[in-house]
């Protein structure tokens, strides 16, 4: 196991089990405080695990996520807040 | 010795992750929560990408 097959998975456990767990639980503004943690971390892992592979044509997945998850951050942002 | 940097800096990227997530399941607020994001995101995001652009070479 090279040492960024192991990063992504110590990011797996330590960094997207608690931001699952956030994401599961409370009300829905600390969810969503989950789902941006729970994206971040899995860009990270993304790119690691891209490394881990050596196809750096997989970059292409965690920058696709990048936006995605910015765009549906701010979606979720505003369904969140109060109707006018 | 580069492949000492790489492994200091990938550590360093995941201890910050790591300490970050904990942090923000620990705290009890949406707003102490969303302080242990900016880590995430400006500081290991850029230890990571810099262990692997170093890996990688600029070529």
């Amino acid at each position: 196991m090279n040492p960024w097959l192991l990063g992504a998975v110590v990011l797996m456990a330590g960094g997207l089990g608690p931001a699952l767990w956030i994401g599961a639980r409370g009300d829905p503004v600390n969810r969503l405080v989950g789902l941006e943690l729970g994206s971040a971390v899995t860009v990270l892992i993304l790119l690691l695990l891209s490394q881990a592979a050596g196809q750096s044509s997989y970059l292409i997945v965690p920058l696709v996520l990048v936006l995605a998850s910015f765009a549906g951050t701010l979606v979720f942002t505003r369904l969140l807040g109060p109707r006018p | 010795m580069r492949n000492v940097v790489v492994d200091v800096l990938l550590a360093a990227g995941l201890l910050v992750t790591v300490a970050s997530a904990v942090g923000a399941l620990v705290m009890r607020t949406v707003y102490n929560r969303m302080h242990f994001l900016t880590p995430v995101t400006s500081l290991a995001g850029p230890l990571l990408g810099l262990a692997l652009a170093i890996e990688n070479g600029w070529a």
